[in-house]
């Protein structure tokens, strides 16, 4: 069989997850379901960060203040954001969606453009995928999403859009000027309120209107670089392509001492400072190591490393610091005076999918994660573990007097 | 010192004293093997690293009694590589000289005097069936840990009772437990290294009617079985209160034909890499197992068996369910199953072997 060109004329996908947050709060208390949910900043300062559509149906709006969304839906259930649980349903919305190609490159945990063009032969036509996409969505996560399906990576943004909620639109290449053109200037990414203003000042209103300005025109008032961009969006044009997330290669944080350090007891504090940030990092990036390098910079500033590979990858501190210890005692020779000390986790894998343990790890996994969210809440080091509360300055009531 | 011996005797025994005992360099005198010729015409090779030490006897054609402390690893493979004929091993102050055939050799010895001296057996003593012995460790020492941060964990505990002996090996994500029946003069309990357990085991795989006797006491264990006596120092600490993990058993319980399921995991788990898991949907007419990754594809599997228990699935680590899969002697195997966070329990046809795998929790519970 010859080889044949099966690019599709429209390859590339926008997903979007329908009210995200709101939705993933329902599935963790089903009792929501059919109530207006808001989730967001609950204080007084707070806007909303997501809205279900029953409280959208009251005219609520993301980014909109609280408070003023409160008045608008006063019967609305309002929530704190809960990023673990978004976190992990974004993980698994990344499997679905790699599941048809890895050209996926996720903008948001509830977004990302694909592009199929290498998938047709496998899974058919993009359309086909986009709902094959759908139907997996729902059935893995259990909430909803919509898609736009485009030959450009804006033009499918602004697809999925008009699709919301859970549906699909197909914007075949020949109709894209006429897609574009009934939508607000505003719709363009680039233009600004006050390009927007400026563009009003000229009559034009539409993205029709903008294509019909002539290029001349639109440079002298918005110079030529943003002329040119938006002309180009204006007729449909986006030369980006789709890029592949890459996953970072490692996590590592080091501290130089302010004098040369040689007390063990000291630099293991440090070791486990790092660790702790190291593993916080993981964490919060979603991953976990596979292998722990420890990095040593003595005084007359030559650098030892030492790595090890765990039996499991994880994202605990305790763990990145045993074997982080455990690599520092196994340095050759004693009384070494060192000048910086670095800890790194290597060999990421997605914390996708997770080894649970008969014992201890659990609990501890536990312990880790309930100071991530005292930390979010109070700031950095507002819980510490006991062994570094006296490398900590010490100040307020009942310290220490130097 | 002076003898003449078979070759493949001689090489079988230094390949033997040689394995459970590390290659570390530091001390010269503990890469080589001791050699002892008695008057009576039995030649005894020990070596050690400290922490494990590997005795062996056998029998040769004396002509001098005497000692040499000889290089290993270089006797072990020139005796290896000799022709199949008698071998004539004679050795002074300084040398020893080995003629096989038209072979000969000369190999600078070590200081015999820097050999540690070992201690003697000591503790409760217990014996056990050898074939018993042998198969109760190769199902138990493969849970064992290889993460040298853990010491604990990278040993086996030895639970001696009257009734007998348990042998207990966790990595934290599996735990697997064999009981064995014993005759033992009293209590004891002790963390022996993996390594020198192996050996042991090993030992005991080549006596198919013999017994393995085993002293414990606080430091040290010493295996003999046959002519081979094995000596380690125990790993210090607490280790973790197996019984408690121990579940009395689920209402999910899956009967299949063990090496079925065992390929089917095998199979299916080549498309499982880093932390992907296999799935493993039970229902009425068996189990389907799924795998996917993003970059290397897709495998499903369907095995037919019995299944009493509601639909669940549970992914599962398809390593650590093999290994416990393939430890399960028996036709017939059992697993059960309680949801995705408690460990699947697998087990033979017996009782006397349990084995815990934890499962591998998915991203984000399914409604």
């Amino acid at each position: 069989m010859g080889k044949r060109s099966t690019r599709p004329a429209e390859p590339i996908l926008h997903v979007d997850l329908d009210a995200f947050y709101a939705a993933v709060e329902v599935l963790k208390d089903p009792s929501l379901h059919g109530k207006p949910v808001l989730v967001g900043g609950t204080g007084n300062r707070g806007v909303v960060a997501s809205a279900s559509y029953e409280a959208r149906a009251q005219g609520v709006a993301s980014a909109m203040p609280m408070v003023r969304a409160r008045r608008l839906c006063p019967q609305a259930v309002v929530l704190p954001p809960d990023f673990e649980a978004y976190r992990a349903h974004s993980n698994r919305f990344r499997e679905v969606l790699l599941s048809y190609t890895p050209v996926v490159e996720p903008i948001a945990l509830d977004e990302a453009f694909l592009d199929v063009g290498g998938a047709a032969l496998l899974f058919g036509e993009p359309v086909a995928i986009g709902a094959r996409i759908r139907r997996d969505v729902r059935a893995e996560l259990g909430i909803t999403c919509s898609v736009g399906v485009a030959p450009t990576k804006f033009v499918a943004k602004l697809a999925s859009e008009a699709a919301k909620p859970d549906g699909l639109v197909h914007v075949p290449v020949g109709e894209v000027p006429g897609f574009l053109a009934r939508l607000p200037v505003r719709a363009l990414w680039g233009a600004g309120e006050r390009t927007a203003e400026t563009l009003d000042r000229l009559g034009v209103r539409t993205v029709g209107e903008l294509a019909a300005v002539s290029p001349a025109i639109l440079e002298r008032v918005l110079g030529e670089a943003a002329a040119r961009t938006l002309s180009e969006l204006a007729h449909g044009i986006d030369p980006r392509d789709v890029v592949p997330y890459e996953a970072p290669k490692s996590i590592s944080h080091e501290e130089t001492f302010e004098a040369d350090q040689s007390e063990e007891e000291t630099i293991l504090r440090e070791v486990l400072a790092l660790s702790r940030r190291v593993a916080a990092r993981l964490r919060e990036d979603g991953y976990r190591a596979r292998t722990v390098v420890l990095k040593v910079r003595l005084a007359n500033f030559s650098t030892l490393t030492r790595s090890r590979t765990l039996p499991a990858p994880t994202d605990l501190a305790a763990d990145v610091y045993r074997v982080a210890e455990a690599l520092y005692r196994g340095l050759p020779g004693t009384r070494r005076r060192i000048r910086l000390v670095g800890v790194q986790a290597t060999g990421l894998v997605s914390a996708g999918a997770e080894q649970l343990a008969l014992y201890r790890g659990e609990r501890w996994g536990e312990v880790e994660r309930a100071v991530d969210r005292i930390e979010q809440r109070f700031g950095r080091d507002a819980a510490l573990p006991a062994a570094l509360l006296a490398r900590r300055p010490r100040h307020g009531p009942g310290a220490p007097r130097a | 010192m002076k003898f003449r011996c078979d070759r493949d005797d001689l090489s079988e025994a230094l390949q033997t004293v040689q394995r459970g005992v590390s290659n570390r360099p530091g001390i010269p005198a503990l890469t080589g093997v001791l050699m002892e010729a008695e008057e009576g015409g039995t030649l005894t090779l020990t070596t050690t690293d400290l922490e494990v030490s590997a005795r062996l006897s056998l029998a040769v054609t004396p002509q001098e009694a005497g000692l040499a402390l000889v290089p290993a690893r270089l006797l072990a493979d020139m005796v290896k590589s000799l022709a199949s004929a008698p071998v004539d091993f004679e050795s002074d102050q300084g040398q020893a000289r080995i003629r096989c055939g038209a072979y000969e050799g000369t190999v600078r010895l070590l200081p015999a005097e820097d050999f540690p001296a070992l201690q003697p057996p000591g503790g409760t003593r217990v014996v056990v069936d050898a074939p018993r012995f042998a198969e109760a460790v190769g199902q138990v020492a493969r849970a064992a840990s290889k993460d040298e941060a853990r010491p604990i964990l990278t040993g086996v505990l030895v639970e001696v009772s009257r009734e007998g002996i348990t042998l207990v090996a966790t990595d934290s994500y599996r735990l697997a437990v064999r009981e064995i029946t014993a005759t033992a003069e009293g209590e004891a309990k002790a963390i022996v290294p993996e390594r020198a357990l192996s050996e042991a085991g090993r030992g005991a795989a080549g006596e198919e009617k013999g017994q393995v006797e085993m002293f414990v006491d606080q430091s040290q264990v010493t295996f003999r079985v046959g002519r081979l006596t094995m000596t380690s120092r125990l790993i210090e600490g607490e280790f973790p209160n197996y019984r408690q993990l121990l579940p009395e058993g689920y209402e999910s319980r899956l009967e299949a034909s063990r090496q079925g399921l065992l390929e089917a995991v095998r199979r299916v788990g080549l498309m499982a890499r880093d932390s992907a898991p296999v799935r493993m949907s039970f229902n009425a007419l068996g189990v389907r197992l799924t795998s996917s990754s993003p970059d290397l594809g897709e495998a499903v599997e369907t095995v037919e068996a019995r299944y009493e228990g509601e639909d669940l699935t549970v992914a599962f680590n398809p390593g650590y369910l093999a290994d416990g899969l393939q430890a399960a002697v028996g036709e017939t195997v059992h697993l059960e199953v309680r949801d995705g966070l408690k460990p699947g329990i697998v087990r033979g046809e017996g009782r006397e072997f349990t084995y815990l795998v934890m499962p591998v929790r998915l991203p984000a519970p399914v409604s």
